[in-house]
């Protein structure tokens, strides 16, 4: 069966900086024998761990995962994984568009503890203002991504979400 | 005690409640319920599914807080319209539904403007189903009883009659619109 080329990304809440692509590709192609990643951002630079020169990161094809040190803030990528053969010759290649928000939804989820830690804060003029803007942020930046993988329109959002949670004590 | 996920979904279904209530509230009683009620929900199952996702277990951040505790709060947020909720999360797998004013197996809505002076109205679709809520003038009312007379804010129910009576104390005054919620 021919490969039909396909990958998940996923970040954690508590390693915010490292995004995992995993292949759950099916099929198969004997002339396949590498793979690579390419992390397009909304500036159309590629982005790689420190150290790489290349504009993209070689994944072994024994690796079902591959765990990317990355990210210093939230972030939209395009990203496209490609498997080719030992030539350089693309076989198969799929790109998808996400935002990965970890460190921004952390310190969102840190604000609701707070108010469960004390409910008087919620009386603050500039809580709840201030905590639904940076959830209409995040949701803009969700929706950019799943209505039109518009990651320059995401990216623009998750900055304005990451200037609230980077100052947020003058927000808060 | 409701689970994480549980809470998340009594949540949404409050949201949806609470929004539905207010519009109703501002042409019919002047406006008596917190007009950011929907939107807290909103704003705050959207951090306990984020939370859960996660499995957040014993918290995060400057003021780590257990996951339950978190979804405790949400649940506290949810307020008068949890009982509702809960009611139309256990209907929901089952295909139980809403149905306003008809008939059907699952929640159903009636209201009657009462006459002045007394202390009773009978609902004659609702007979021999449950109450499971009741209003007077857009207030919930108190405790609802099944049997003995009912003092202050309670009511009684009589199911095989559908009548729903109030203190005599504070019988309805003139065209005091009454809602209930049957099953």
């Amino acid at each position: 069966m021919p490969i039909s080329p396909n990958f998940t990304a996923s970040q954690n809440s508590g390693t915010p900086n490292i995004i995992t692509l995993t292949d759950t590709s099916t099929g198969s192609d004997g002339t396949i024998s590498k793979r690579r990643v390419y992390l397009l951002q909304s500036d159309g630079t590629y982005l790689v761990p420190t150290g790489t020169s290349t504009s993209f990161i070689e994944w072994n094809l024994a690796d079902v995962s591959i765990s990317l040190n990355v990210l210093t803030q939230d972030s939209a990528l395009s990203i496209t994984v490609q498997w080719l053969t030992s030539a350089n010759t693309v076989v198969a290649n799929k790109t998808t568009s996400f935002a990965f928000t970890a460190y921004n939804e952390t310190f969102y989820y840190g604000l609701t503890e707070s108010q469960v830690a004390n409910a008087n804060l919620t009386a603050s003029t500039n809580w709840y203002q201030t905590k639904m803007i940076l959830r209409v942020e995040l949701d803009s930046a969700y929706q950019a991504i799943s209505f039109a993988s518009d990651i320059f329109s995401a990216q623009s959002a998750l900055n304005r979400a990451t200037f609230i949670s980077t100052n947020s004590s003058f927000f808060f | 005690m409701a689970t994480p996920s549980e809470v998340i979904s009594l949540a949404k279904i409050s949201e949806y409640l609470w929004n539905s209530s207010i519009p109703k509230e501002r042409v019919f009683f002047n406006g008596t319920i917190d007009p950011r009620k929907p939107v807290q929900l909103y704003m705050e199952w959207k951090a306990l599914q984020y939370g859960n996702d996660q499995n957040l277990i014993n918290g995060t951040g400057d003021n780590p807080q257990t996951l339950q505790g978190v979804a405790n709060y949400v649940y506290a947020l949810c307020g008068a319209k949890i009982g509702i909720a809960q009611e139309i999360l256990n209907n929901g797998s089952s295909g139980g539904s809403v149905v306003p004013g008809g008939g059907g197996q699952g929640v159903r809505e009636y209201s009657k403007f009462a006459v002045e002076g007394t202390a009773s109205i009978t609902f004659s679709e609702a007979v021999n189903t449950t109450l499971l809520y009741a209003s007077r003038g857009g207030i919930d009312v108190g405790t609802i009883l099944t049997s003995g007379v009912p003092t202050a804010n309670q009511v009684s129910w009589n199911s095989s009659t559908g009548t729903l009576t109030v203190s005599s104390d504070v019988a309805f005054y003139l065209n005091e619109f009454v809602r209930i919620l049957v099953k």
